[in-house]
């Protein structure tokens, strides 16, 4: 019966996740927004959990990779405008040389408030799990010029790719008074119950202060035996 | 071991954490230094406190009621009054006797003091309302109050007032005027041409009111003293007559003039361009100009307390003038600083009286100097009493500064830094050995002279020996030692800027001034969007480079032109090294992480257009390719941006824009970034598991809280400047101002007054880059490269029982120590709260593997203790920020709390690990020990005689 009921939940709800909630439309440019192409859609998703999830949609741009090379030492510019935000633009840049050397491969992290459903900032970073091979992990975006710094090979060519990565607004913690209260109840409790009493023997507790004595007492007599002897022949 | 697998209590755990910040009686005093301030004067009466010696009854600009002690300048009593705002005039008080009548609480009280000692005698409720038009008198047993609509009139030590008159209109002026017997008060209410006059009678009730025309009344060009109103209108002087009725009219010769404040008795000052008008009003003849003195701009003017001469004071002569002969006279004043540079302004304001002797005069300077000064009026000269300098309640801005290489420092240094062969840095090896050993001998004979001289001054008993024998181990390091940095660079030179407009350079050894510096009648404190008043400062070069000065700049605005001014000096002699007046007003100023071929960090200067000026100039071969470029992070409302400057074109360009979730209703409270030179010992911290978590350290972020005045939202968020991704973004409802944030290494600790549980809340959050697969081996940080996963955000809050004025970090050499949250409390204390206790990792079940690593379980409370407090009994009111700089010590930072006072001391937060305690007896260990020694041979030598002795016998 509850199995139904779930499925019949389950249907209401796909197509609610099956269509973008807001949408965000990227362009992109290589000289400060004088030429501007289309760089695809950000499409955003509220999952169940009330979470939102974004998807990129790349633009059909053949020419994405050659522009990029073109313009290897420039600004690569991209313009974001939110549906739910008519009016507002949102900027970030980059170097190109970064995304010619992650294949193309974007990372958009964006920050967005999930109850009014509005994008804060968008921010794109080259991939660097797509990182080609030969710089893994010692590559930066300081100093040299992109050509100084490895060749680029022919394989710059296609088009846009990415992930997005979605930062929510997320609560403050208050102080938890609550939980520290049922601790300390439930240490009260196990105290009276004796559970956590300890059971062990009076040898097994005490060992540590046993012994010494012992070892004490030991040593003393075998350093003066003749003072015993003595005492037990008067 | 043993003990750590005991169940020790959690409380045992935290007092035992907490006890080591608490220092011992005998060290009170001995690293800190209070400087208790009373603010800019804005009213001052000579008064006799009881039989015992002449007092002087302040009431400052800062709503301090304060008594100094005329013979030397020090506080008497002071009080300290809850109005916020500052007061221009001072608190209205009046005061016969015994008491001190003032009112407070923005016009809501009066409360009465006992004049000797300033305990509070009484407090009146007399209003609701808050009003600044507030009048007290004191008559004929009886007090008169005035503040905003309502009037009222107490029997001496009643609770109850006599009578109660309350108008329907807000009054714009109000006074009590007495004369003889008869007292009479006039108030004036907004728009209306004509005073409003209730005659008191002598049972302390109120006649019903009368009128009296007074044409252009406003209380900007009007003054009230002794019986009469004055006012300017145009070139027209107009003088009612309170107790007659009457209005007087005198033309004077231009517009130019206007009425000097503070007067009191009957003489009328106006004053001109150039010239004084000293008016009287008689009953023959009316107003008339009873004498006329030339006065230069730079002059302040004063009436005697007889009412008879006039004090005319500019910042090198004091003339007295006699209003009724022609006798005056002028003294030269003749600065006494021994080759220290200390620039005064010129005098704003003059109390002086005669004395049977001497003339005694109080001079304000537009600095807020309070000096009093003694004229002979025989010898003509000019005697300074003393001084005090109460702009420093005013500090915006403190760095402080090491002090300059000592001699033998610097012949280390010396001798590694010029190349050459082997025979001539043997010769210098040599030479500067030889130096060395001279200044030993020299140093060993000043102490044993030092010795010698104090043991036959103290006197001859063991204790004294030993005494004097310690005493000789710190010379040196006291006041009296040579300019130059200790061993440990504990002793630092503090310059504090004020927004005064003054200057100062302090040694933190013991609070004495080195140098003072004045920025000129035309300094304007830069005004920014988080803080009202700022003066940014710079250290730009510090004195580690000993072959150049050090160098610092403030940067403040001109007041007529609104230009930006730079302003470099020379930190440890506050020499100016130049003055540069811009074209243009300054929007932000911030100073290069990038140093010039001198060794000086450039200040950049952007101006409201985005002009650009670096001073001093960098080129751009001094760049390299790290640092050509700067980022700024932009706010404004509802929209935030983050800039590009390319320092060597010096072109602003944006590269990330967005509006981190700032609405119309949200108010930015706090945005902090990091210092550049910040630095993080350990990049991860050990969990119990024995893995590392890795600190996600990134140089370019900035903490922004918001506050929404809406929905009482406190949002903090964490923005990379320079990419403007949003590290993390996290809010909460139902809080409310005073909002703290501290930013420090990977974490962000803050205070806010949560509503819901009426209490103020304490919280950390913290950011991690997860354990070591995540971590990537770079030698830098790259903002452009986004880490793989995103950081792992560790957030936890804590009720703090305390109310949080100001809020700082603990700062160390090496940032190894355990850092301190510094937290200044309402009432004058100042908490160190350890990082250890304000983690967002403390576990609320502790196991048995965390005990033994010493881990604090959690309890939502933060204990506040007296003993954590760093400043024991010093009490410390109205903290407004504090500074905190490393020492030379690992474990010690310099802290500098300032607010209605100065407090420094110095802070370990981790105990002292790397010195021994300061009362560690050198000199009596070693004593005991070769006492010993020679006990035991001497015994040796006894013992082997009386074997010897024993066998023959």
């Amino acid at each position: 019966m509850s199995n139904l009921l779930l499925n019949f939940a389950w249907l209401l709800l796909l197509p609610v996740a099956c269509f973008a909630e807001w949408t965000v439309n990227l362009e992109y440019s290589l000289n400060g927004f004088t030429n501007s192409y289309d760089l695809g859609v950000i499409e955003m998703r509220r999952a169940f959990d009330g979470n939102f999830t974004g998807t990129f949609k790349p633009a059909k741009d053949k020419n994405f990779g050659q522009r990029l090379l073109d313009a290897q030492d420039g600004t690569y510019s991209v313009r974001a405008k939110s549906s739910s935000q008519p009016g507002q633009t949102f900027l970030t840049t980059s170097d190109p040389c970064l995304f010619l050397h992650s294949n193309l491969f974007h990372v958009f992290w964006i920050s967005i408030s999930q109850d009014k459903q509005e994008l804060h900032t968008i921010t794109v970073f080259p991939d660097t799990v797509a990182w080609r091979n030969d710089e893994d992990g010692k590559y930066n975006s300081l100093g040299k010029s992109c050509s100084e710094k490895s060749s680029l090979a022919a394989t710059s060519s296609g088009s846009p790719k990415g992930i997005v990565h979605v930062v929510g607004e997320s609560t403050l913690p208050t102080p938890d008074t609550a939980s520290f209260v049922q601790k300390l109840e439930r240490e009260k409790r196990a105290k009276q119950h004796g559970a956590d009493a300890d059971n062990r023997s009076f040898i097994a507790k005490y060992w540590m202060y046993i012994v010494p004595v012992v070892l004490f007492a030991v040593i003393s007599s075998a350093v003066n035996p003749e003072a015993g002897a003595e005492g037990q022949a008067q | 071991m043993f003990f750590s697998k005991m169940r020790l209590p959690l409380l045992v755990t935290i007092a035992f954490f907490a006890s080591t910040s608490a220092i011992f009686e005998d060290q009170v005093g001995k690293f800190d230094w209070r400087k208790p301030l009373i603010g800019c004067p804005a009213n001052l009466h000579f008064d006799k406190a009881g039989s015992k010696s002449d007092r002087l009854i302040i009431s400052t600009e800062q709503s301090i009621l304060a008594s100094l002690v005329l013979n030397t300048g020090n506080i008497g009593w002071r009080k300290i009054m809850e109005d916020s705002s500052e007061t221009p005039n001072g608190q209205t008080f009046t005061k016969d006797r015994e008491y001190i009548y003032s009112i407070s609480s923005d016009g809501r009280s009066v409360r009465v003091w006992h004049k000797n000692n300033g305990v509070m005698a009484r407090q009146l409720t007399i209003s609701e309302e808050k009003s600044s038009v507030q009048a007290i008198h004191v008559a004929k047993e009886k007090l008169f109050v005035a503040s905003g609509k309502t009037l009222m009139a107490y029997r001496s030590g009643d609770e109850k007032p006599l009578e109660t008159v309350v108008v329907k209109k807000e009054r714009s002026f109000s006074a009590f005027f007495q004369l003889d017997e008869s007292l009479i008060h006039v108030s004036a209410h907004p728009g209306d041409s004509h005073l409003e006059l209730v005659k008191i009678n002598d049972d302390g009730s109120f006649d019903s009111p009368s009128e009296l025309k007074m044409e252009g009344f406003s209380m900007e060009k009007c003054h009230a003293q002794s019986e009469y109103i004055s006012c300017l209108k145009g070139s027209q002087l107009l003088v009612a007559d309170v107790f007659k009725q009457k209005v007087h009219k005198l033309q004077l010769d231009s517009d130019q003039y206007h009425l000097h404040p503070s007067t009191t008795g009957k003489l009328i000052l106006a004053r001109g361009v150039d010239k004084l008008h000293v008016i009287e009003l008689t009953s023959e003849s009316g107003l008339q100009v009873r004498k006329t003195v030339d006065v230069t701009s730079s002059e302040a003017v004063g009436v005697a307390e007889n009412h008879e001469s006039i004090v005319v004071a500019s910042s090198d002569a004091i003339r007295v003038l006699s209003v009724n002969s022609n006798h005056h006279y002028s003294a030269k004043r003749t600065s006494s600083e021994d080759g220290k540079i200390m620039e005064n302004s010129k005098p704003k304001r003059v109390f002086a009286r005669k004395s049977e002797k001497d003339w005694e005069i109080v001079l304000v300077g537009e600095d807020c100097r309070i000096e009093f000064v003694t004229v002979d009026e025989t010898s003509k000269l000019v005697n300074l009493e003393w001084a005090r300098e109460e702009s420093l309640i005013n500090t915006v801005s403190v760095e402080m500064v090491d002090l300059p290489l000592s001699e033998s420092q610097q012949m280390i240094e010396d001798e590694f830094e010029e190349a050459g062969n082997f025979f001539t840095a043997f010769a210098r090896r040599i030479h500067s050995q030889c130096g060395q050993l001279v200044r030993f001998f020299t140093k060993n004979v000043e102490k044993i002279i030092h010795v010698a001289t104090s043991i036959s001054r103290d006197g001859n008993g063991v204790s004294d020996f030993i005494n004097s024998v310690r005493a000789a181990g710190q010379i040196g390091s006291a006041s009296s030692g040579p300019f130059e940095r200790d061993y440990f660079n504990l002793r630092k030179v503090i310059i504090v800027v004020t927004s005064s407009g003054t200057v100062f350079g302090i040694d933190s050894a013991d609070g004495q001034f080195l140098w003072k510096m004045w920025l000129g009648d035309s300094f304007s404190p830069l005004e920014s969007q988080l803080e009202q008043k700022r003066v940014p400062l710079f250290v730009q070069r510090t004195t580690a480079h000993y072959q150049l000065d050090g160098l610092a700049s403030v940067v403040f605005s001109n007041k007529i032109t609104r230009n930006g001014v730079i302003v470099s000096f020379n930190p440890m002699i506050g020499k100016v090294e130049s003055r540069n007046e811009l074209g243009y007003p300054v929007k932000r100023v911030t100073v290069l992480p990038v140093h010039t071929n001198k060794h000086v960090y450039p200040v950049m200067l952007i101006g409201k257009n985005d002009e650009i000026k670096t001073f001093p100039s960098i080129t751009s071969d001094e760049l390299t390719a790290t640092t050509s470029s700067l980022y700024l992070l932009d706010l404004q409302q509802q929209s935030v941006q983050g800039l590009k400057i390319d320092i060597s074109t010096q072109k602003i360009q944006p590269v990330w824009q967005g509006n981190l979730g700032l609405t119309a209703d949200d108010e930015i409270v706090a945005v902090k970034g990091k210092s550049f030179n910040q630095k993080v010992h350990s990049q991860g911290r050990v969990l119990v598991t024995r893995e590392v978590q890795y600190k996600y350290v990134n140089p370019n972020l900035a903490a922004v809280a918001s506050i929404n005045k809406a929905n009482q939202h406190l949002t903090i968020t964490l923005v990379d400047i320079v990419t403007g991704q949003v590290v993390h973004s996290a809010a909460i409802g139902k809080s409310a101002k005073p909002i703290h944030l501290v930013h420090s290494e990977n974490w962000i600790a803050y205070t806010y007054w949560s509503e819901k549980g009426r209490r103020t809340e304490l919280g950390i959050i913290e950011l991690y880059e997860g354990s070591e697969e995540n971590h990537t081996q770079q030698d830098t940080f790259d903002s452009k490269i986004v880490q793989k996963l995103p950081p792992v955000v560790a957030q936890q809050s804590y009720i703090y029982a305390q109310g949080v004025d100001a809020m700082s970090v603990s700062e160390t050499e090496q940032g190894l120590t355990t850092r301190s949250i510094l937290l200044a409390h309402p009432s004058g204390n100042i908490h160190e709260v350890s990082r250890r206790l304000l983690d967002a990792n403390r576990p609320m079940e502790l196991t048995q593997a965390m005990r033994e690593e010493m881990m604090i379980g959690y309890m939502p409370e933060i204990a506040v203790a007296t003993e954590e407090m760093i400043n024991y009994n010093q009490t410390v009111h109205r903290v407004r920020g504090i500074k905190t700089s490393p020492s030379g010590l690992e474990s010690t930072s310099l802290v500098l709390a300032y607010g209605t006072d100065l407090f420094f001391t110095r802070l370990v937060p981790s105990g002292t690990f790397d010195i021994l305690k300061d009362d560690f007896d050198h000199v009596l260990i070693s004593l005991v020990l070769t006492g010993l020694v020679v006990g035991s041979y001497v015994t040796k030598r006894l013992a082997r005689s009386n074997a010897l002795a024993s066998q023959w016998s």
